[in-house]
């Protein structure tokens, strides 16, 4: 039964973000806010992203709607290890 | 001894700004904006947010306030920040509204003014840079890549060398410069050098300038976008009727390097005014010009800009309205030292000199630019 992993960035002034879904090697481009959906059969998963904003950006990661992770980073460039969500 | 009260206030005023900021950012990963990397010339010929100024202190004074549109519409609506608002929001944020009020000599009032400024031409706001349409293909495929590589990592070596993990993780992230590829495990060095050898995109980036290459390729591409062009009309009205217009025009002349950079800043203007002279009216009608360039000297190690220097030469034509013992042409020569004291806090120091009488003449300011960014954050 796949359940519905959202991502959604919110960038300050201006910015972008890739991420890469593994497994499945995932990869997508934010060009600026909002959110997309990937339907994901069960399991753990490495969600890798990197990206700038001038003004500093959220990323908020749910399962099914439900917040798993929110990050807040600084304006400039951003990356960090990957967060692994369990769906 | 008032115009030192002045100066104290509008010190403290300052400090308590930078240092309410400054708490802010210690407690909330350093937010800072993009206009934080402008340079000091050109924050003062448009105004990213707010900027409070106290210019000429040392001859009677003037305080100017100014704000973009963009900023005040913000403190009541903060949503018009998300990029998918702010970048369609064109004429506010190329808008500059702002007062101004001088002091004589005497310290009494001297006049009083409001002022309007648009960017006819605006290629260098730094805050809309970020936006994926802005970048060479270059950056894109290397951030895209760089995400493949580190999935690469995580999925083959870490698994093997859990003990390692910590390093490679931080060397992975760029923004943590304390681990460089020096510092890394030797087993590690071995592998990733092969991994970017067999990457396609990183292939030939030698695996010490990795973790710099992409910040480089940015630093690059954030001078060059500051180097275009910015070209300005204002207009002002006072309360002595005194109307002004103006226009100036700003533009990179050579690519900056990391820490140095070259501005072309040309300034043309016309003012008309209705003077009293020995109880009569006269009506002086004034145009001026000027042509400068604006050295950054310095830079610190967050790409702001910290030493500048503007020379320019001005020229000043009074087409009519000519008080006795007074030239209808002066030519000047001009220089501005502008020392960055805090993130927010510039002092700039004018110097002008007059050829013709042979006097020098000099101007302290205090300029502050502040945004409401980091309160909305």
């Amino acid at each position: 039964m796949k359940k519905n992993l959202k991502i959604c960035f919110t960038f300050i002034m201006s910015g972008h973000a890739h991420i890469l879904i593994s497994p499945g090697n995932i990869s997508d481009l934010f060009p600026e806010s909002g959110c997309k959906e990937y339907p994901l059969d069960p399991g753990h998963y490495f969600i890798f992203y990197d990206g700038a904003s001038a003004g500093g950006c959220t990323m908020t990661i749910s399962v099914d709607d439900v917040v798993a992770v929110t990050k807040t980073f600084a304006a400039g460039t951003f990356d960090g290890p990957p967060v692994v969500v369990t769906i | 001894m008032s115009k030192n009260y002045l100066l104290i206030v509008f010190l403290c005023f300052c400090f308590l700004v930078t240092h309410s900021q400054t708490k802010k950012d210690s407690t909330s990963n350093v937010i800072k904006t993009a206009s934080d990397i402008k340079s000091g010339n050109s924050q003062d010929v448009l105004t990213s947010f707010f900027q409070l100024a106290l210019k000429d202190i040392n001859t009677g004074g003037s305080f100017q306030f100014n704000s973009s549109l963009i900023a005040f519409r913000a403190k009541a609506n903060p949503s018009l920040l998300v990029d998918t608002n702010y970048l369609k929001q064109a004429f506010s944020r190329n808008f500059n509204f702002g007062i101004s009020a001088s002091l004589d000599p005497n310290h009494q009032f001297k006049d009083a003014a409001i002022n309007l400024k648009y960017a006819l031409i605006n290629n260098r706001d730094k805050t809309i840079f970020y936006t994926a349409g802005n970048y060479p293909d270059d950056i894109n495929k290397f951030e895209k890549e760089k995400l493949q590589i580190q999935l690469k990592v995580y999925m083959d070596y870490i698994p093997q060398h859990r003990s390692d993990s910590t390093i490679i993780s931080r060397y992975l992230t760029s923004n943590d410069t304390a681990i460089q590829f020096s510092n890394l495990p030797d087993n590690f060095k071995v592998y990733f050098k092969d991994l970017l050898k067999n990457n396609p995109v990183y292939k030939d980036i030698p695996a010490e300038k990795y973790k710099t290459h992409l910040k480089n390729l940015y630093e690059s591409d954030i001078n060059n976008f500051g180097n275009k062009a910015l070209w300005t009309l204002a207009g002002s009205y006072s309360y002595n009727k005194k109307t002004t217009i103006q226009t100036e025009f700003l533009k990179g002349l050579v690519n900056p390097k990391k820490n140095m950079g070259l501005e072309l800043d040309i300034v043309g203007g016309f003012s008309s005014n209705d003077t009293l002279v020995n109880a009569i009216n006269i009506s002086r009608q004034a145009v001026t010009g000027s042509l400068g360039l604006n050295w950054v000297i310095a830079k610190n190690m967050a790409n702001q800009s910290i030493v500048e220097f503007k020379a320019s030469a001005s020229y000043k034509y009074i087409a009519a309205g000519l008080t006795a013992n007074e030239n209808n042409n002066v030519l000047m020569a001009n220089g501005t030292l502008r020392i960055r004291i805090t993130n927010t806090l510039w002092i700039p120091i004018d110097i002008k000199y007059d050829p013709k009488a042979g006097k020098i003449f000099g101007f302290l300011n205090v300029i502050t630019n502040f945004d409401s960014i980091r309160k909305l954050l």
